[in-house]
């Protein structure tokens, strides 16, 4: 048996093994970019799920809010009911009108001249309302057409409406 | 974030949004808009108190805008929304903590008017399921448009007994000061309107 030697005589012997090692070379790098590869797109799966998560839960919680503002909001918008306040002050610059459906706020809710009558409708729900009408700015006056209010803490007259169901 | 972090804050959001518990409760700005802030705070202090004991407190603001609408110093709109609170509070002891908020604002203007513990009471239970919102309205009407206190109770509680609706009481109203409700009524619109100077016959 012939011992063995780093470099070979035979061209074509020598040349088949620099080929075989060049292969086995190859081989190292190919198994480490395959790996890095596979890394790499796990990294991508993986952001790309969480993304899909972050984006699920919050299509979630939206349709969540959603579905509690729909149903907060349906029942009372099907129960409004329109409600006419009228007053004559056909001397008058202008009326407006105050209650517990408009915060008290004397620019909510301005009436509407017709034939020497002030009139506005609002949307109301059911419950029990306490208003007045403001003339001229000035003058507080109580609805003619509807029961006083009980009790005024503050000495004004009031009126009430009681909006049914 | 983790995976199942995700999933319990969606839950978490969901579970507030069910709940009703996303609106933060905080200063309200319809009191600091409008009313002093020596006022605004102390009214605001009221309705904290009102809302952790359960009461509605929608009311108390609007009595709040009410008095600074009408010119009311600030001693005295606090003052009104302390005394409607602690009527809110008695009206919920007699009428219980099951009892609808819509009920507690006309119990407090029946509680007013004279009606007694008992009053209430005897109402919720003669109207088990229908609700004493519109009686205790119409009790208190009765009375602060000139009718006596037992003749208003009498003429409520046998409606009551009878098994009467809303718009019964409504209807017994009408009759007796002579007010039109148009809430009883169809729509707007088609209502003849009563003219001002020309009171109903039965007002004080």
């Amino acid at each position: 048996m012939m011992p063995e030697k780093d470099s070979l005589d035979d061209p074509v012997l020598e040349s088949v093994v620099r080929e075989l090692r060049a292969q086995e070379e190859w081989s190292g790098r190919l198994e480490e970019r395959v790996l890095e590869q596979i890394r790499s797109e796990t990294a991508i799966y993986r952001r790309k799920m969480r993304r899909r998560r972050i984006i699920g839960v919050s299509l979630a919680a939206a349709a969540a809010l959603a579905l509690w503002f729909v149903g907060v909001s349906s029942p009372r918008a099907a129960s409004v009911h329109p409600v006419r306040f009228t007053v004559r002050a056909p001397e008058s610059s202008g009326v407006s009108l105050v209650g517990d459906f408009n915060n008290w706020n004397p620019g909510a809710s301005p009436l509407r001249k017709v034939n020497g009558s002030w009139t506005v409708t609002l949307p109301l729900r059911p419950g029990r309302y306490r208003y007045t009408f403001v003339v001229g700015g000035r003058t507080w006056l109580p609805d003619p057409a509807r029961p006083a209010a009980p009790a005024d803490d503050f000495g004004r007259p009031t009126s009430v409406i009681t909006v049914l169901n | 974030m983790r995976f199942g972090s995700q999933w319990f804050c969606g839950f978490c959001v969901i579970l507030m949004a069910m709940t009703h518990a996303v609106p933060l409760h905080s200063q309200d700005i319809r009191l600091s808009a409008r009313l002093t802030a020596s006022a605004s705070t102390q009214v605001q202090k009221q309705v904290d108190s009102a809302r952790a004991e359960g009461l509605p407190t929608e009311p108390l603001i609007q009595k709040a805008l009410e008095g600074q609408a009408k010119g009311a110093p600030d001693d005295r709109i606090v003052i009104a929304v302390m005394t409607l609170r602690k009527d809110l509070r008695v009206v919920r002891t007699a009428l219980g903590p099951e009892a609808p908020e819509s009920d507690l604002v006309p119990g407090v203007a029946s509680l007013r008017a004279g009606a007694s513990r008992d009053n209430l009471v005897e109402l919720r239970n003669l109207r088990r399921g229908a609700g004493i919102a519109v009686p205790l309205g119409v009790l208190a009407d009765l009375v602060a448009n000139g009718m006596g206190y037992a003749e208003a109770w009498n003429s409520v509680r046998e409606l009551a007994t009878k098994g009467g609706s809303d718009g019964q009481f409504s209807a017994l109203r009408d009759r007796a000061i002579g007010a039109p409700d148009p809430a009883a009524l169809p729509p707007a619109p088609s209502r003849p309107r009563g003219q001002p100077g020309t009171p109903s016959p039965s007002l004080p």
